[in-house]
């Protein structure tokens, strides 16, 4: 990261300059790093804080051709759905609540569980094709992957042409409102679990082998090692993960959602996401639309703050030290 | 040739509101943009003069066109190709344009011969934004947005459209009104109702592309209908439920429907419902109002229920066109009417594959039911942007006059099947069929920037001009008009969109069997207060 530094000529105190020096010191003894952080700092700033600027148009009646310049201010109009009580906006944010919880609660651990699985096979071959085999639906785009569930789940697809074949019942998952959350769960268990454990493959192998030994030793078995060395050993990774996914809880999987949102109907499935984009982007309405967007992350800050606030509570890392 | 996408979208966007697709009138109260423009009302439109029509009359068709809009149709190609821009329309000059396109991108300029021969007959430096159609309402927005507008493009109704016209694109009163289009023979070659899309804020603001007043043919797979042994012209609702119960098997994977809003439209026809809009006595009722919509959506729940519709109908990515070639689906209903060319293309490798055309009979069986006639008048219309030399405009119009070269003519032939020898093969007819070089070039989409009128013809298949134009004839015999077709209206090119998402999702419901029909009338109360009405006022403000 780039560092601002005070060049100021110092006026009186003497104090300060030897701290001034040993500033602009250490500028140069790092100069490398400092050059190699430029770039990286340079395009966060551009692509990143920069853009940041165009959510004024939350606050403005904005028509593209206009543009920002021309657009009048409207003050907290395009906030209005946070209080007038719109019936579609509450359905979008109780269900993304829901999948939020339930996808926590589900999908979180998944990696971890495999993470641990992998971990504890022997042969080194079946291992790396095992993974291999785990992370290819991660690079698979969501069209793919709601097409395959389609063709293998659907009420045309395999399962059910193979029953209907066989004179057995047919078995509707696909299209049917009540299933359409725990549905939307197994697609991303399905899709990123294997390419969740990645983080926590790496953080195993960093796990001192002599504390099993030592504990093998002192007579521990499996599940006590696992218990008392391996979990601990994670706990730090664990809780930064979970914070980071927190800060991400409103958003669900907008694509994976508005792909299958026709055959089930929105009470189901509309979520804050795809809410936008339907009354927001299609309607034209954008600084609605930032609007929301800027909610979003307002309140997603709040929580990786709080949760972070939580950890440091309890003597933890957290995201950041303090 | 495939528009059929276009019919798919447009259902997907919704029913009978979304036939206006462009129009012109009046809004009161839609200006954000400059002080000096003159109102989009009905009074300063009505004074605008329309571009003359001159009809070309270098080629004779086989089979007419006709007062109620059937087009004309040709069983082969005609064998004179007579020329009719005499001059190369540029010098050199660079055009940027922008349209979308429904096939996959053809290769650049560089790698595609057909492209590299276009620009060489134009005279022009063509460079062609292509932009998949169902991203089409996003690129164009950010377009704007981003101030990067090309000298040609596609429009779209969007909000506030008088005013971004205003604003950023040229106002074509001075090269087209009246006479002054005879400079540009094939664009005065477009009948007149097509340029009413084109007028806002007083004067002509782009080039319409023309299609024409079937708009949708309802497709069937006669094969099929022969192997069940059932007539491909069920009258009224008993004798289709009949019909698609013999023809549907689940064990062997095949059912008589595809997609649900196809068979919407078709049993919305058949019970007599409004166009979009109907006018009752200096009043406008939108369709989803009436006792004929409810009466639809109830026989759909019926025909859902009976198992005769493909089990995925209601999915977003229905593969409609796959299922019908595989035989899936016997049945199309209600989809883009230039579909015919890409079906016959489709079921080319199978010598069984047989493609018909089914009308709506009344609920009762007892006559033909009222054709839902133009609910797509124009595919869109194609704006230019504001220009400080007027030179430059007149080089565009001359490009547009030449890619709108009647059918028949040697543009013609070039602009649709490209070089004889590499994109297309001669028969001893004098039909050109496409190569798989050709089908690959010629996707490029200027057929989006600027067309002639459709005519009815495939090539190698001289029966079809005869099966297209009778059933042309059939249908539009008896038809109803969407009295706001050409009228603009604010909130629907703002609001409808989100708000008729929402109508369908609980209709679907409805059909399903989720919800009872009961629930429709809450449906059309929440659509009347949060778009309804509104556009109704707006359009009776017009009539």
């Amino acid at each position: 990261m780039a560092m601002i530094v005070d060049n100021r000529p110092t006026t009186g105190g003497t104090a300060a300059v030897p701290r001034a020096s040993r500033r602009f010191q250490r500028l140069r003894q790092d100069k490398l790093l400092v050059a190699l952080g430029v770039p990286g700092a340079t395009a966060l700033i551009l692509f990143q804080y920069l853009p940041l600027l165009g959510n004024i148009i939350a606050f403005q009646d904005y028509e593209p051709y206009l543009g920002i310049a021309e657009a009048p201010f409207v003050g907290l109009q395009n906030f209005s759905f946070l209080w007038d009580g719109n019936p579609a906006f509450l359905t979008a944010v109780a269900n993304t609540l829901i999948l939020t919880v339930v996808q926590t609660i589900f999908v979180f651990p998944v990696p971890l569980l495999l993470a641990l699985l992998l971990n504890s096979l022997a042969g080194e071959r079946l291992k790396r094709l095992l993974q291999s085999i785990l992370y290819l639906p991660h690079f698979l785009s969501w069209v793919i992957v709601v097409a395959i569930f389609q063709q293998m789940l659907g009420n045309a697809g395999m399962l059910n042409t193979f029953l209907v074949q066989n004179d057995l019942p047919m078995i509707e998952i696909i299209g049917v409102p009540e299933l359409f959350k725990a549905l939307l769960t197994s697609q991303v268990i399905w899709k990123d679990a294997g390419w969740g454990t990645i983080i926590f493959l790496a953080a195993l192998a960093q796990i001192n082998q002599e504390q099993y030994e030592a504990s093998a030793v002192d007579g521990a078995n499996g599940r006590q090692r696992l218990w008392h060395i391996t979990l601990p050993s994670l706990k730090g990774i664990i809780i930064l993960l979970l914070i980071l996914r927190l800060g991400d809880s409103l958003s669900v999987g907008f694509e994976q959602i508005i792909l299958q949102q026709g055959p089930v109907g929105a009470e189901a499935s509309e979520v804050l996401d795809t809410w936008v984009y339907n009354y927001g982007i299609v309607g034209g309405d954008w600084g609605m639309a930032t609007a929301a967007g800027l909610v979003k992350s307002v309140v997603g800050v709040l929580i990786v703050i709080g949760a972070n606030k939580l950890a440091h509570m309890f003597g933890e890392q957290g995201v950041y030290q303090k | 040739m495939s528009e059929r996408a276009f019919g798919r979208r447009s259902f997907l966007v919704g029913t009978g509101g979304a036939a206006v697709l462009l129009g012109m009138g009046s809004v009161s109260g839609c200006g954000t943009g400059g002080a000096a423009r003159q109102a989009n009302t009905v009074a300063s439109n009505a004074k605008v003069v329309l571009p003359a029509y001159v009809p070309y009359a270098g080629i004779t068709p086989d089979l007419p066109a006709t007062a109620e809009g059937v087009e004309a149709a040709f069983r082969h190609f005609p064998k004179q190709r007579p020329k009719s821009v005499p001059e190369k329309p540029g010098n050199g000059e660079t055009i940027n344009g922008m349209s979308h396109i429904y096939l996959p991108v053809p290769p650049g300029v560089d790698r595609n011969s057909y492209w590299a021969g276009l620009n060489d007959r134009l005279g022009i430096d063509l460079k062609l934004q292509m932009v998949p159609a169902a991203d089409y309402e996003q690129k164009f927005a950010t377009t704007i947005a981003g101030n990067e507008l090309p000298d040609v493009m596609q429009l779209r109704p969007v909000s506030n459209l008088p005013a971004l016209l205003d604003r950023q694109f040229t106002r074509l009163d001075d090269y087209l009104a009246g006479d002054a289009i005879k400079k540009y023979p094939n664009l005065a070659n477009i009948p007149t109702q097509h340029w009413k899309a084109t007028v806002f804020n007083g004067g002509i603001y782009g080039i319409p592309i023309p299609r024409g007043a079937v708009s949708v043919y309802h497709f069937i797979r006669q094969d099929l209908f022969e192997a069940a042994g059932v007539s491909p012209e069920p009258k009224g609702l008993t004798e289709l439920t009949e019909t698609a119960k013999v023809l549907t098997d689940p064990k062997a994977r095949r059912w008589a429907f595809g997609h649900w809003n196809g068979v919407q439209q078709y049993l919305l026809m058949m019970n007599g419902a409004p166009n979009g809009w109907r006018a009752e006595g200096g009043r406008l009722v939108h369709q989803f109002e009436t006792e004929e919509h409810k009466q639809a959506i109830a026989d759909l729940a019926q025909l859902w229920s009976a198992g005769i519709m493909h089990p995925d109908a209601f999915s977003d990515q229905f593969p409609a066109a796959n299922l019908f070639a595989a035989g899936t689906v016997a049945v199309n209903f209600f989809d883009g009417y230039l579909g015919w060319n890409t079906y016959i293309q489709n079921g080319a490798s199978n010598p069984d594959f047989k493609l018909a055309l089914m009308p709506v009979y009344t609920r009762d069986g007892s006559e033909l039911a009222s054709w839902f006639r133009g609910y797509v008048t124009n595919v869109s219309i194609t704006g230019l942007k504001k220009q400080s030399d007027p030179k430059k405009i007149e080089l565009i119009l001359r490009m547009l006059n030449w890619l709108a070269a009647p059918f028949g003519t040697e543009e013609y032939v070039y602009r649709v099947f490209g070089e004889e020898g590499v994109d297309h093969t001669v028969n001893g007819d004098g039909d050109p069929t496409l190569t798989q070089t050709g089908l690959t070039n010629t996707a490029v989409p200027i057929r989006y920037l600027s067309d002639a009128p459709a005519v009815i013809y495939q090539p190698g298949r001289s029966q079809d001009a005869d099966v297209q134009h009778a059933y042309q004839t059939k249908v539009l015999a008896k038809s109803t008009l969407n009295p706001t077709v050409g009228l603009f209206s604010n909130t629907h090119a703002s609001k409808n969109t989100a708000v008729e998402k929402a109508f369908t999702n609980g209709v679907k419901e409805i059909v399903q069997g989720r919800k009872p029909i009961s629930t429709l009338d809450d449906l059309v109360k929440t659509w009347r207060s949060s778009a309804g009405d509104a556009m109704r006022k707006e359009y009776e403000g017009q009539l």
